[in-house]
């Protein structure tokens, strides 16, 4: 018994994208925070 | 035995300090990265395709691959929030101010896909979106904590005492928190509002279960890459003006 | 160190009762909220006894809210606190004294107030004393949070204080209100009181030691 791709379950694909939205939210936000500190120090040494 | 010791007293001190965490995190990142993604992707990918139908409600179980991860995620945040409260009440550690500062976001984060893929799950295996049930109160209570401590924190301009702050306020929600689901309980068995029954006693499938395992380990592992990561930028925010961190 | 707090919970009393909106608000706050729940729900008199003991919970809990940020606001303000500071030994019975006085300002008028709920939400008479016993052992509760809310956000935003005092005076929402249902079911609310009391009892301490702590921050 696989799911069935044509079986469209919108309960599930909801959640299964919120999960991925949080936790792609969660590594994305400090990643980009970092890298602006780092320009902002770049810039300063320059 | 000593020796084992005197090894963590060391990491303990280094883990206190700055420039130490801040390499060390760089270095273990993409590690981490690569470890809690293959478990994530195979829980997430082995549950949504691969595990049997459940037979009482259909595909829309598979939401369980995701709901069980983040609130036992969301729990197990605020209990280490908690330790690191009480380490820097009483050593002052700097480090687990910034643990807290960062940590609070990602629990939130996940209490609130806790909520929404909970209620989400309920609309059509129970026929509402909401229930006044014991265990999702306290779930949005701890929300609400998680709410708090990140707004108390954004009102103070001065990190060290943000810091302590927000310190308090974990300890104190640690304490309240058991009484809340206490009261919470009794509270439901008072007005039982409906038949449902959300804590049925089901014996899980293995095949259900492995996959279930699976992405519980790779949420842990998730909320520690983005714990290492989201304590790193703060160092960096804290830190951008010190000389070893120019001199990088 | 007896005297010194004699003398703070005589100048607490008299500059409370000099800022009479300290006090007042509250009260109207309450009075209002009461009478704007029969004309949003119903004014059936069945309904609103059943309804009559959570009603009166709620607003006696908004209300108290309204008074949080007079606690430490003050004194903070014209840097009195900062000198019982200087003076280490007496913070503790400072932070008792304020709590104190600021539960008889705020918390007992409502809480005779609320006698009025017989009248006006047709509340059992009989089990007015049961919601009288549980207002007197549930607000001193609320009111140590909302002292912490009121230390932790000195001089802040005020959505802060809600934020921190609500969650945390769930318990004895439900406590409060369980003791007078199940009175009015025909049960003995003895549980409830001890209940109510060994949460104050536990978090007295606790509270007190919180509260110093947060308004020593503002000093570092």
């Amino acid at each position: 018994m696989i799911y069935d791709f044509n079986d469209y379950n919108f309960h599930v694909w909801f959640v299964f994208f919120l999960t991925l939205f949080l936790i792609g939210l969660n590594l994305i936000i400090p990643k980009f925070k970092l890298k602006k500190l780092k320009t902002l120090q770049e810039i300063d040494k320059d | 035995m000593s020796k084992i010791l005197k090894k963590f007293i060391t990491f303990y001190h280094k883990l206190g300090s700055y420039p130490w965490f801040y390499k060390f995190s760089g270095i273990a990142i993409p590690y981490v990265a690569f470890i809690s993604l293959i478990p994530l992707f195979i829980g997430l990918g082995w549950g949504i395709f691969y595990s049997p139908t459940d037979y009482k409600q259909g595909d829309v179980y598979r939401i369980i691959y995701m709901h069980v991860p983040a609130a036992s995620v969301s729990q197990s945040i605020y209990y280490t929030m908690t330790i690191a409260a009480i380490v820097s009440m009483i050593w002052r550690m700097k480090m687990a101010g910034i643990f807290i500062k960062s940590m609070a976001p990602i629990g939130a984060s996940f209490t609130f896909l806790a909520l929404i893929s909970g209620s989400i799950w309920g609309q059509p295996t129970w026929g509402t979106w909401w229930i006044w049930d014991a265990r999702l109160t306290s779930t949005l209570v701890l929300f609400i904590f998680y709410i708090a401590i990140i707004s108390l924190y954004s009102s103070f301009s001065e990190k060290k005492s943000a810091d302590q702050a927000v310190s308090i306020l974990t300890l104190v929600g640690a304490v309240n928190l058991p009484i809340i689901k206490k009261s919470v309980d009794w509270w439901n068995t008072l007005h039982q509002p409906s038949s449902i029954k959300l804590t049925e006693s089901s014996t899980i499938s293995l095949e259900m279960l492995y996959p279930l395992l699976l992405s519980i380990i790779g949420f842990y592992l998730i909320v520690l890459l983005s714990g290492l990561m989201a304590m790193r930028a703060e160092i960096a925010k804290r830190e951008i003006n010190k000389e070893w961190f120019k001199s990088l | 160190m007896n005297n010194i707090s004699k003398r703070v919970f005589m100048k607490e009393l008299v500059s409370y009762k000099k800022r009479s909106s300290t006090y007042l608000s509250p009260i109207v706050f309450f009075l209002i909220t009461l009478s704007l729940y029969p004309l949003a729900l119903s004014n059936d008199p069945n309904d609103l006894a059943l309804l009559a003991p959570g009603i009166t919970w709620i607003c006696v809990l908004l209300s108290t809210l309204l008074s949080i940020q007079n606690i430490f606001n003050e004194d903070y303000e014209d840097g009195s606190l900062d000198i019982f500071f200087s003076l280490r030994s007496t913070t503790l019975s400072l932070v008792l004294i304020k709590i104190l006085v600021n539960w008889i300002f705020s918390s007992l008028p409502i809480i005779i107030l609320s006698s009025t709920v017989v009248f006006l939400l047709f509340l059992p008479p009989e089990s007015l004393t049961i919601l009288l016993i549980s207002l007197l052992l549930g607000t001193p509760v609320i009111s140590l949070f909302g002292a912490l809310a009121g230390a932790l956000s000195l001089g802040k935003s005020s959505i802060l204080g809600p934020a921190i005092v609500l969650p945390l005076s769930l318990p004895v929402l439900i406590l409060g209100t369980a003791s007078v249902s199940s009175f009015l079911n025909g049960e003995d609310p003895t549980f409830y009181f001890l209940l109510l009391l060994a949460i104050f009892i536990f978090l007295l301490p606790l509270i007190c030691y919180a509260c110093i702590g947060a308004l020593r921050l503002h000093y570092e």
